[in-house]
């Protein structure tokens, strides 16, 4: 797994307890992860500026869900990919979404290591990651952001770890191969 | 050579300043909603008994001064009013 910041001391406790200090660090720290995730999903500013807003303010108002403050990353981005899914059913982009879903295949073997992409290659890997189906996009997007494990993806987006997995290695194969190409 | 966080960060970086203002309004309406909730000081609490004593009763309202508004007391406009956090939201589009 990517290890993004190590075992990062966040204020939870002290944002449970309504201090705005704490919700200032902890919105610093995931604003701009949880807008680029949100923006590749919408491709919309407008609306991923709205989508990330509602996100913190539905996380302090229901911050007393939280039961363990280890996992406050992932329900917080649980929380932004479940108002991508209500701004893809405004869109009725949802349907299209999962037919492409259904159209990809499910068990791939991929090799291991992190994905590096060369200066030159970063805007070919920007339209390749377009490409991809969003349900498969949005596992890659948390997957290379935060490092989520496959559980905790699989916690996020409401799919079962065997289908995250699948999705990563078929994601991942995909980017590679393309970016292998002359 | 990147990785793909470092490249998906540095692709929106120009967004921060918008992040920036609105987190610190998210901040701001939480600050002054929980100072609203809480009674600041002894002005806020003798305001409080003052209302629930004196404004309510007819004697209180024979004493005080008619306000325009027919349903607002002295008492009550003496409260401090808490700040609707979802004023701004409502600005936005709602959730379906």
């Amino acid at each position: 797994m990517l290890v993004v910041a190590g075992q990062e001391q966040l204020p939870v406790a002290e944002a449970r307890d309504g201090k705005g200090e704490a919700w200032l660090i902890l919105f610093r720290r995931y604003r701009l992860p949880i807008y680029a995730y949100v923006f590749e999903l919408l491709h919309d500013e407008q609306a991923s500026l709205d989508v990330v807003q509602e996100t913190f303010v539905a996380a302090t108002r229901h911050i007393a869900a939280l039961r363990d403050d280890d996992k406050f990353g992932g329900w917080l981005f649980g929380i932004a990919h479940q108002k991508c899914l209500q701004q893809w059913r405004k869109e009725n982009r949802e349907a299209a979404a999962m037919e492409l879903l259904a159209a990809a295949p499910e068990e791939f073997d991929d090799g291991p290591g992190e994905l590096l992409v060369r200066r030159e290659q970063e805007a070919r890997f920007m339209k390749l990651l377009d490409q991809l189906p969003p349900p498969h996009r949005a596992v890659l997007l948390l997957h290379f952001l935060e490092g989520f494990s496959i559980e905790e993806i699989a916690e996020i987006t409401g799919a079962n770890p065997g289908t995250v997995k699948s999705r990563i290695h078929y994601a991942k194969k995909s980017l590679r191969k393309l970016l292998e190409e002359p | 050579m990147r990785t793909p966080r470092e490249i998906l960060l540095a692709r929106h970086h120009a967004a921060e300043p918008k992040l920036d203002a609105l987190t610190r309004d998210i901040v701001k309406h939480l600050d002054g909603s929980a100072r609203a909730e809480t009674p600041a000081g002894p002005g806020s609490l003798l305001a409080r008994i003052f209302h629930d004593l004196f404004a309510n009763t007819t004697c209180g309202r024979a004493a005080l001064p008619r306000r325009p508004d027919a349903n607002t007391t002295c008492g009550r406009a003496a409260l401090p009013r808490r700040p609707d956090i979802r004023a701004k939201q409502q600005l936005r589009p709602t959730e379906s």
